[in-house]
C-alpha cells in the first residue's frame, strides 16, 4: 500500500519535471537568440545596444502582421526579421557609423533615442492592447513525449531556436565573414592592416544582432503575449543574459542564456514571489565575483573599461554674476505671474524643472566629471522618494528629517555601488548600476506590504518647520530653486577643489591617475556617494510635490531621461545638465498635452543632439557667444592649462 | 643595374595630434632589395611605418608604391595593394588559433605567395601548434607567427619593425634565417632595427633617423665601416648590437 502511494508521487513528479525541463528548454533557446544577437553587437562595435529589446518586440508585431496578411507563419518568421534586420542596418549607418570614436556614452544614448522612436511608432501602429496571436496550425496541438503531453509548438520553438543558434555559432566558427568578426573583436587595427575594411562589418553586424533579436521576438509571439511591454523584459533578460556569460561573448550567452532560462522557469513555479531578485541576484553574484562574466575574456574587459569619458570638454566659466542673475530672475517669477490661474500651473512646472534639474546635476558629477556611465541613477532618485513617503506615513511629516533621511540613505546605497563596481570602468560600469537600479524597481514591486507594490502610496503633505506646506506650489518652488543653487555651487566647489580635479584625472586615464599616486578607487565611492546623494534629493523633492511615489521612480527609463538630460545639456558643466534637466522635463510635460507619441519628438531631439550638437545646449551658447564676438577660447584653457599643472605639481 | 623603386616616401612630415614625429623624412626601397632603417627609441621609425601603411596619415609629403599616390588611401587599400606590415607589437590575434591567424592573412587576398601548407612547412614550430591559441606561444613563436601572417597576405613589400626585438640569440637567428629566406624569393623588404647586426647582415642599404629627421643614408658596407656614424647616431657603435631589448 505505501509503496504504491510513493509510487504515484513519483510519477507526479517525474511528469512535472520533464515539463519544467522542456519549458525551461525553450525558454533558454529564446533567451540565447536574444542575448547573442546583443553580445555580438557589443562584442564587435562595443555598444550597449539599448534599442535591442525593441527590435525583439518590432519582431514579433511584424510577425503578427505579416500572419494577418498572409497567412502563414513561415513566411513571416523569415520576412519579420528581415525587415528588422534592414532597419537596424538603416539606424547603423545613418547614426553610429559615423561615431565610433566618440565616447560610448553617445551610442548608448542613440540606441536610446532609437527605443523612444519605436516604441511610439509600434504604438502608433499596433496600438497598445496586447495581440493575440494564433498557434501556427501545423504546430498547434501537442504531442506525448514520455510521461508528457507537451504543446507542440514549443517543442517546435526549442528546435528552431537551437537550429539559428547552431547556425550562428557555425557561421562564427567556420565562415570567413565570422573569423573577421572574431579578430576585429580583439584588435581592429590589424584586421585593417589585412585589407579589411571593418567598417563595412560593423553595420552587418547590427543588421545580424538585430535579425537575432526579430526572429527571437517571431518565436515568442504565438506562446507569450505581444505587446508593448514585451521590448523591455526583452532588453532586461538580454543584459541579465549577457553581463553573466560575458559581454561580448557568443559561447557566453549560450551558457548564460540555458542557466537563466532555467532558473527562471524553476523559481516561477516553486518561489514565483522570488522570481525577479533571483535573477538580479544572480547577475549581481556574477558581476562581484567574476565581473567579467563566465565566459568573458579579461582582455575585452581590458578594452571595454579602456573607453571611459573622452571627450574634451573644458567647463566654461559661468560667472557668478550671471547666475545670481538668472536667480534674481527665477525669484520673482512667481510674484509677475500671480494674477492669472495658469500660472499656478506654469510656476509648478518651473519647479520640476528645478528638480530635474538636480537630478541631471547629480548625474553629471559622475560622468561629466569622473568619467563613469552610470545607467543606474534612478535607484537614487527612487530611494529619495521612497525615503521621504515612508518616513512621513510612519514617522514624521517634517521636511528637514526627511531630506535628510534621503540623503543618508541614496548616499549609503550610492556608496555601495561605487564600491562593488569601482573596479570597473566604462560600460561594465553601466551595466552594473543598471542592474542595481532594477533590482530595487523589482524590490518596490515586489515587497508590497512595504512599498505598496506596483501601485505605490499617497502621502501626508510634508512641511517644513512645521508650518510651510511644501505640496503647495510657491512654498516647493521656492525650496527647490534654494536647493538647486546651494548643489550647484556645492558641486562647483568640489570640481575646483584637489578632489575634482583628481576625479578629471580618473576621466581622463584612471592608469595615469593610479600611477601618479591617486586612490581612485576610493575616489570613485566618495563621488558616487556625493552623486546620489543629490539624487536622493531630487527624488525626494518630487514626492514632496506630488504627495505619492510609486515604482516608477526607479524605473530604468528614469536613469535613461537622466543620461538624455546630461547631454542634452552639456556632458561636464554642471550647469549644462541643469539646463538639459529642465528643458527635457519641460519639454516632457508640454509635449504630453498635446501628443500621446511625443517620447518619439525627444527621441529625434536626442539622435539629433548626439549627432550634431554632442555638446548640448550650452554649445548653442558657445556659438552665440563666439557670434558676439567674445574670446572665451583664452580663458577656459589657460585654466585647464594650470589645472593640469596643479595635478602634477601635487605629486 | 639600376632598379626601379617599389616605394618611394618623398618629404613627409607626421604627427600625432601635437608637434611633428617625422619631418621631411624621405627613403626608397628597390625590387629585391631589402632596406634597413634604423635609429634610437622614439626616432620615428615606426612612425614612418605607420604613414607609409595609412594607419596614420602624413600632413604633407607623398608616399608612392608601384607608380601609384597611396598617400591619401584608407589603411586597408593599401594593405590590399600588396604592402604587408608585421607591427612592433607583433599583433597576432590573441584567441584565435595558429591556423586562424594565418587564415586572417589570406582572408581578402588570395594571392600570398605562400599557402598555409607552406608556411607551416617552413615554420615547423607553427605546425606542431597549429590548433593552439597564439596567447599561447612563445614570443619567438608569435614572431614567426605574425611574418607568416603576413606572407599569407598579398605581398609586393613586406615592412618588418623590430622583428628581433626581445628575443633570446637562439631565435634571433632563426628570425633572421625567415628573413633571408624571404629575400631570396625576391620580396623587398623594409626592415626597421635598432640591432645593427641584425641590418648589417642581411640588409643592402640602411637610413638612419634620428629625431624624426634622415641623418644618414648609405650602403651597409659604407655604414659597417663607418665607426663615427655608428657612434653618433645608433649609440656606442657594437655594444648596441650585443643589447638584448626587452
Ligand atoms: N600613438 C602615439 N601617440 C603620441 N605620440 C606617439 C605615439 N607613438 C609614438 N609617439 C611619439 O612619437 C615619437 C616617435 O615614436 P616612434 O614609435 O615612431 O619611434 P621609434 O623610432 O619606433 O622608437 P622605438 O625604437 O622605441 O620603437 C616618440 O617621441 C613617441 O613618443
Ligand atoms: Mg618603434
Amino acid at each position: 500500500m505505501i509503496h504504491h502511494i510513493s509510487l504515484a508521487a513519483f510519477d507526479v513528479s517525474t511528469t512535472q519535471l520533464v515539463f519544467l525541463l522542456l519549458n525551461g528548454l525553450a525558454l533558454s533557446m529564446l533567451y540565447i537568440l536574444i542575448a547573442s544577437g546583443f553580445a555580438v553587437i557589443f562584442g564587435i562595435t562595443d555598444v550597449l545596444n539599448f534599442a535591442h529589446g525593441i527590435f525583439y518586440m518590432l519582431g514579433a508585431y511584424l510577425a503578427f502582421t505579416v500572419v494577418d496578411a498572409t497567412g502563414s507563419f513561415f513566411v513571416a518568421l523569415i520576412l519579420g526579421p528581415l525587415v528588422v534586420a534592414g532597419l537596424g542596418i538603416a539606424v547603423e549607418r545613418l547614426t553610429l557609423h559615423h561615431i565610433y570614436d566618440r565616447s560610448p556614452l553617445y551610442h548608448v544614448l542613440i540606441t536610446f533615442g532609437v527605443l523612444l522612436i519605436v516604441t511610439d511608432v509600434v504604438e502608433l501602429i499596433w496600438g497598445t492592447g496586447t495581440k493575440f496571436f494564433p498557434t501556427p496550425e501545423l504546430l498547434g496541438g501537442a504531442i506525448a513525449i514520455g510521461p508528457v503531453i507537451y504543446p507542440r509548438y514549443r517543442i517546435f520553438t526549442i528546435g528552431a531556436g537551437a537550429l539559428i543558434a547552431f547556425l550562428t555559432w557555425a557561421l562564427f566558427r567556420y565562415s570567413d565573414f565570422g573569423l573577421i568578426v572574431r579578430a576585429g573583436a580583439q584588435d581592429k587595427q590589424t584586421v585593417r592592416l589585412m585589407g579589411v575594411n571593418i567598417g563595412r562589418y560593423y553595420t552587418l553586424i547590427f543588421g545580424l544582432g538585430t535579425f537575432l533579436a526579430a526572429i527571437a521576438g517571431a518565436l515568442a509571439a504565438p506562446f507569450l503575449s505581444v505587446n508593448p511591454e514585451m521590448g523591455n523584459e526583452a532588453l532586461i533578460i538580454a543584459f541579465v543574459v549577457v553581463a553573466i556569460g560575458g559581454l561580448g561573448s557568443f559561447g557566453g550567452s549560450i551558457v548564460a542564456g540555458v542557466i537563466v532560462g532555467f532558473v527562471q522557469t524553476f523559481t516561477n513555479t516553486f518561489a514565483s514571489e522570488l522570481s525577479g531578485f533571483v535573477l538580479y541576484g544572480l547577475l549581481f553574484g556574477v558581476l562581484v565575483l567574476k565581473p567579467e562574466g563566465i565566459l568573458g575574456t579579461y582582455e575585452i574587459r581590458e578594452q571595454a573599461a579602456k573607453l571611459s569619458y573622452d571627450e574634451t570638454i573644458k567647463p566654461v566659466n559661468l560667472t557668478d554674476r550671471r547666475v545670481m542673475a538668472v536667480v534674481g530672475l527665477l525669484l520673482i517669477i512667481p510674484f509677475v505671474s500671480r494674477l492669472p490661474s495658469v500660472s499656478q500651473y506654469g510656476v509648478g512646472l518651473i519647479a520640476l524643472m528645478f528638480v530635474w534639474g538636480i537630478f541631471a546635476l547629480s548625474l553629471d558629477t559622475v560622468i561629466g566629471y569622473t568619467g563613469l556611465i552610470s545607467f543606474g541613477h534612478a535607484a537614487f532618485y527612487g530611494i529619495g522618494s521612497y525615503a521621504v513617503a515612508l518616513l512621513t506615513v510612519n514617522f514624521t511629516n517634517s521636511f528637514v528629517i526627511a531630506l535628510a533621511v534621503a540623503i543618508l540613505f541614496a548616499a549609503a546605497v550610492a556608496w555601495l555601488v561605487g564600491a562593488i563596481s569601482a573596479r570597473l570602468s566604462g560600460l561594465y560600469f553601466a551595466v552594473v548600476t543598471f542592474a542595481v537600479g532594477q533590482m530595487l524597481y523589482q524590490l518596490a514591486l515586489s515587497w508590497s506590504s512595504f512599498t505598496g507594490g506596483s501601485n505605490g502610496f499617497a502621502i501626508d503633505h510634508v512641511m517644513l518647520f512645521g508650518i510651510i506646506d511644501l505640496s503647495e506650489t510657491f512654498a516647493f518652488y521656492y525650496i527647490s530653486l534654494l536647493l538647486l543653487v546651494s548643489l550647484y555651487y556645492v558641486t562647483k566647489r568640489i570640481m575646483d577643489s584637489p578632489f575634482g580635479l583628481q576625479l578629471q584625472a580618473i576621466r581622463e586615464s584612471e592608469r595615469r591617475a593610479k600611477f601618479v599616486g591617486y586612490d581612485t578607487n576610493k575616489a570613485k565611492r566618495r563621488i558616487f556617494a556625493i552623486s546620489g546623494a543629490i539624487g536622493g534629493v531630487a527624488g525626494a523633492l518630487v514626492t514632496t510635490r506630488q504627495t505619492f511615489t510609486s515604482p516608477d521612480s526607479l524605473y530604468w527609463i528614469v536613469s535613461g531621461d537622466a543620461l538624455f538630460a546630461v547631454i542634452l545639456g552639456g556632458v561636464g558643466t554642471l550647469f549644462g545638465p541643469i539646463i538639459g534637466g529642465a528643458v527635457l522635463i519641460g519639454l516632457d510635460q508640454l509635449l504630453t498635452i498635446y501628443f500621446d507619441q511625443w517620447r518619439m519628438i525627444l527621441g529625434f531631439v536626442l539622435i539629433v543632439i548626439v549627432l550634431f550638437a554632442p555638446r548640448g545646449l550650452v554649445s548653442f551658447y558657445y556659438i552665440l557667444e563666439d557670434a558676439l564676438g567674445n574670446d572665451r577660447d583664452a580663458d577656459p584653457t589657460a585654466s585647464a592649462g594650470s589645472d593640469a599643472d596643479s595635478i602634477n605639481g601635487d605629486k | 643595374m639600376e632598379r626601379d623603386p617599389i616605394l618611394s616616401v618623398d618629404r613627409i612630415s607626421s604627427s600625432y595630434g601635437s608637434g611633428l614625429v617625422l619631418e621631411d623624412v624621405s627613403l626608397s626601397v628597390k625590387e629585391g632589395e631589402v632596406v634597413g632603417l634604423l635609429g634610437r627609441n622614439g626616432a620615428g621609425k615606426t612612425t614612418t611605418l605607420r604613414s607609409i601603411t595609412g594607419v596614420i596619415k602624413p600632413l604633407a609629403g607623398t608616399i608612392e608604391f608601384d607608380g601609384r599616390d597611396i598617400t591619401d588611401l584608407p589603411d586597408y587599400e593599401i594593405s590590399n595593394l600588396g604592402i604587408s606590415y608585421v607591427v612592433e607589437e607583433r599583433a597576432v590575434f590573441p584567441d584565435l588559433t595558429v591556423e586562424e591567424n594565418l587564415r586572417m592573412g589570406g582572408i581578402k587576398q588570395s594571392d600570398g605567395i605562400m599557402t598555409i601548407e607552406e608556411i607551416l612547412e617552413w615554420m615547423p614550430r607553427l605546425e606542431e601548434r597549429k590548433s593552439l591559441k597564439a596567447s599561447k606561444l612563445s614570443g619567438g613563436e608569435q614572431q614567426m607567427l605574425a611574418i607568416g601572417r603576413a606572407l599569407r597576405s598579398k605581398t609586393e613589400l613586406l615592412l618588418l619593425d623590430e622583428p628581433t626585438e626581445g628575443l633570446a640569440p637562439q631565435i634571433v637567428q632563426d628570425v633572421i634565417e625567415t628573413i633571408r629566406r624571404i629575400r631570396d624569393q625576391d620580396i623587398p623588404i623594409l626592415l626597421v632595427e635598432q640591432n645593427l647586426n641584425t641590418v648589417l647582415e642581411v640588409a643592402d642599404r640602411v637610413y638612419i633617423l634620428e629625431q624624426g629627421r634622415n641623418v644618414y643614408e648609405g650602403s651597409v658596407t659604407d655604414l659597417r665601416n663607418d665607426d663615427a656614424t655608428q657612434q653618433e647616431f645608433l649609440g656606442v657603435g657594437t655594444e648596441l648590437t650585443d643589447k638584448i631589448t626587452d
